[in-house]
């Protein structure tokens, strides 16, 4: 998806992006990437360049929050869920920005997990009851365009899109 | 670490987090409300005014936050919930079960009595 639906980027191999970045600011600001860690402080991380990112492009703040959001729950549940103790966890995040659309990928090496099929939290049952999983679910699910889920060998692979415009 | 203040209004604690409260920040706010709750006024205002963003983890320990001022014989009103963050209590309905006023001084006035 990141490399195949897109025509400005078809061309290139998507190893070869980065490279080619620091030639072309244009590139750059249109596509971010960055491996985390497994540790909690990771996110912290993650959403101060997703800020950088969608202020560099223009993204209106209330899409910024909605994008942020998102990946914050899923990149949180698999570092609290996802790897067991001892495990070398690292989840590699691709964000591309095309026409008015973020795609992004999320991939990790934890244990297997699809919240496209995961259950939605009762909404009767009582907000002090809810699973607080469930809400990042209902959150997620609030704001995504598309979510698409894949288990490839011992790879989780996460593909959304989101209206950024 | 969560960014914060805090001030002491009568028997009323007003809490004030700062920028955002997400997974990775969560629990020191909630370590800190509640030293504060065991220690001083049980009645506990949260001014969401200086708060830009807040994840399901943030409003996990606002609620948590709630119970334990509840627990102790007091009570948890918020204030200043606007932009993004309100977004977020009302598409996970949250603003329906806390109470939600719009400046600190409603805020402390919803605790009394």
């Amino acid at each position: 998806m990141l490399d195949a639906s897109s025509p400005r980027f078809s061309a290139r191999p998507e190893t070869a992006i980065v490279t080619e970045a620091d030639r072309s600011e244009a590139i750059l600001s249109r596509k971010l990437e960055m491996t985390l860690g497994s540790d909690i402080s990771a996110v912290s991380s993650m959403l101060d360049a997703l800020e950088e990112f969608a202020a560099e492009n223009g993204i209106p703040p209330q899409k910024i929050m909605r994008l942020n959001l998102v990946l914050d729950e899923l990149v949180t549940n698999t570092i609290m869920h996802g790897f067991t103790d001892g495990a070398d966890g690292s989840i590699r995040l691709a964000a591309e920005l095309v026409d008015g659309t973020v795609n992004v990928a999320l991939i990790d090496n934890g244990v297997a997990f699809n919240p496209v099929e995961a259950a939605s939290p009762e909404r009767s049952g009582g907000i002090e009851e809810r699973e607080i999983g469930g809400l990042g679910l209902k959150l997620i699910r609030s704001y995504v365009k598309r979510l698409d889920y894949r288990r490839d060998g011992a790879f989780n692979h996460l593909h959304l899109e989101m209206d950024i415009g | 670490m969560i960014e914060m203040t805090h001030d002491v209004r009568g028997d009323v604690l007003i809490l004030k987090p700062a920028k955002r409260i997400d997974s990775s920040n969560a629990k020191s706010f909630e370590d800190e409300a509640n030293a504060k709750i065991d220690a001083g006024p049980k009645k506990v205002v949260i001014d969401f005014s200086g708060l830009d963003y807040i994840s399901s983890a943030g409003l996990r320990v606002v609620l948590t936050t709630a119970k334990r001022a509840k627990a102790a014989g007091g009570g948890l009103a918020l204030c200043g919930v606007h932009g993004n963050v309100k977004e977020v209590f009302d598409v996970s309905g949250f603003a329906s079960v806390l109470g939600m006023h719009a400046g600190v001084d409603e805020a402390i006035a919803s605790l009394k009595g």
